[in-house]
């Protein structure tokens, strides 16, 4: 709402059109309704809606309810949101709130929490913040399970705009991390529309987040400019050794990969993996899935490992080959070495890996 | 060793043979598991403490054995196995409750994930079978041995089968191997003939003084034979002589 100082109603009040008329003291103050600007991105619309839904659902809530968010609100004299420090009404602390859950895929709270656990900074050994990685490592273990990580950034348009925190808009949450890993490269792009470029200024405010609480009060905030290596040990990006389904074509003419999760550890070379295959045809032993290119660290890696079949094909055991090869030949074996094999099995474990 | 002595089942304390270090762990142990008492029934996965000191928090997913108390063919599986949150998980399966006490071998190695850099080849170390019978003949082996544990694979193509061989009890004598090495693992000795039976055969064995020493239970119709297999790591003791 723009309020506008009105100089000639003196003595009017109410609606015409946008335009409404309130008397304040002895002035009259005309007012214009707000419109939302015409764009209609799906991430705006999501916006809109979460909050218009988060507002109608103070009016379903009991009286007592009410009271419980305006006591609540009372005790917290001040709150802090991401865009600074406030005193909130017990309504705009349910909004509040309850937005928060909602980002966090959590369902509207009509009661007020007991407490208000708030969010916390985070500690990082390393960060990313190039065109093709908006990586953080060594994030830590989370305090309790419902801890999310909580990602707003803003790109800044031009190297002299400067204090641009209340630009930063939510790139994501990240329900777990990947071995205290966070990488937010496509949501990064998803939201902005284009990759960061080199000597870019970004605003970044990240916490740890109570889903259940939805309560922002700590965050961590990081103003960079990008570049290629990395902003605290100034190393270049070296991805992990790591193979995932979407880097193999996961069937053949008899059988199907469901699911393929692979890893190399160092100590001198340990694979962890989780693989699922099921044969959709004939009596074959072995699969032969092609794989789209991998990292030179990958070069001839077998492991021979226990399978073992799925409940259907009463869990029985065997030792299955896995071989990775990359290079001259782009193929990932699946193959029966011993025991009964069956038409649907799952291999998994850690095993060294020999040539 | 390390002996956990809380655990979510209701079991009493395991005794694990240890080695630790921030990048990789062994364990070898067992765990008995009454699959009638109450806080067995009501978990999903099993749970037992660590050492508050113990040096890996997270692991990348491992396996245990499931070997059961069905008669004479002891049927079990392969089951995940993991560290999470300073506790040693490993699946819950039931289908073999109904047999009473089952016990489960951890023989595994645990790593974490995230590296990011140059990998070394693995050093394998040759072993040669000095068993003069024929009973026992490598198909493909792998073995890995360093300082502090090794790591041992090997699939068979001449082992021991209870029909025609007996019982045993039988050695399997290598040239080798690590002497220090004393721990039992499970051999999965599935007949390729078998019934369609819940889980596979196996039967226990022990590694001491660099050899594999076996038995198949009395009454067997087929247990073992060619494809025969093991797969495990081990501790090495450092009281005793290499």
């Amino acid at each position: 709402m723009k309020l506008i100082p009105s100089i000639g109603f003196n003595d009017f009040s109410g609606s015409a059109g946008n335009v409404t008329a309130r008397k304040t003291g002895d002035r009259t103050v005309l007012s214009t309704r707000t419109k939302h600007s015409k764009k209609k991105t799906t991430y705006q619309a999501a916006t809109r809606c979460r909050f218009a839904d988060t507002v109608r659902g103070y009016a379903d809530i009991t009286e007592e309810q009410r009271q419980g968010w305006i006591s609540l609100a009372n005790n917290l004299g001040t709150y802090h949101t991401s865009s600074g420090n406030t005193s909130i009404t017990g309504h705009n602390l349910f909004v509040a709130i309850n937005s928060y859950r909602k980002i966090c895929g959590k369902p509207q709270s009509a009661e007020a929490p007991s407490e208000l656990r708030p969010s916390d900074y985070i500690r990082f050994n390393d960060f990313w913040l190039s065109p093709e990685h908006i990586v953080f490592t060594g994030l830590g273990q989370r305090e309790n399970p419902n801890e999310v990580l909580y990602i707003e950034m803003y790109p800044a348009q031009s190297p002299a705009e400067n204090r641009c925190w209340d630009r930063t808009v939510l790139v994501a949450i990240c329900p777990t991390t990947d071995w205290e890993e966070i990488d937010i490269t496509h949501a990064f792009i998803e939201k902005f529309g284009a990759p960061l470029t080199i000597g870019q200024l970004v605003f970044i405010k990240i916490c740890w987040l109570d889903s259940e609480c939805g309560y922002i009060k700590y965050y961590t905030q990081i103003a960079r400019i990008a570049q290629e290596a990395s902003l605290v040990l100034n190393e270049p990006y070296i991805p992990r050794a790591k193979i995932t389904i979407d880097q193999i074509l996961a069937s053949d003419e008899n059988s199907i990969c469901e699911s393929f999760d692979y890893e190399m550890s160092p100590g001198s070379k340990f694979t962890s993996n989780e693989i699922i295959v099921r044969y959709t045809e004939g009596l074959s032993t072995a699969s032969c899935f092609p794989h789209y290119g991998l990292l030179n660290v990958f070069e001839f890696e077998r492991s021979y490992q226990y399978s073992r079949g799925t409940a259907e094909m009463n869990y029985a055991i065997h030792c299955t080959e896995v071989l990775i090869r990359n290079g001259f030949t782009n193929l990932i074996n699946i193959c029966c070495r011993s025991g009964v094999f069956p038409a649907h099995f799952e291999t998994f474990g850690t095993y060294y890996i020999t040539n | 060793m390390i002996i956990l002595n809380s655990n979510n089942f209701g079991g009493g304390s395991v005794t694990l043979k240890d080695y630790q270090s921030k990048d990789i762990c062994v364990l070898n142990g067992k765990i008995s598991v009454n699959p009638t008492n109450s806080a067995y029934i009501a978990v999903k996965r099993l749970e037992l403490d660590l050492p508050s000191d113990f040096a890996m928090a997270k692991s990348a997913i491992s396996t245990a054995i499931l070997a059961s108390n069905v008669p004479i063919y002891r049927y079990g599986t392969v089951l995940h196995c993991w560290i999470e949150n300073n506790k040693l998980c490993v699946e819950k399966l039931t289908e073999w409750d109904s047999y009473g006490n089952y016990e489960i071998y951890i023989n595994s190695a645990f790593v974490t994930r995230g590296y990011r850099g140059d990998f070394t080849q693995t050093s394998k170390k040759t072993l040669s079978i000095l068993n003069v019978d024929n009973l026992f003949r490598f198909h493909v082996y792998t073995y890995v041995e360093t300082v502090d544990y090794v790591f041992f694979v090997a699939i068979f193509q001449s082992f021991p089968l209870s029909i025609g061989d007996g019982q045993g009890p039988f050695t399997l004598q290598l040239s080798d191997f690590a002497h220090n090495v004393n721990v039992e693992i499970p051999l999965i000795v599935n007949d390729t003939l078998y019934p369609k039976t819940m889980g596979t055969q196996i039967t226990i064995g022990t590694f001491q003084n660099g050899n594999l020493t076996f038995s198949f239970p009395d009454n067997t119709s087929r247990m073992g034979g060619d494809r025969s297999f093991f797969n495990f790591f081990a501790v090495r003791n450092k009281t005793d002589s290499i």
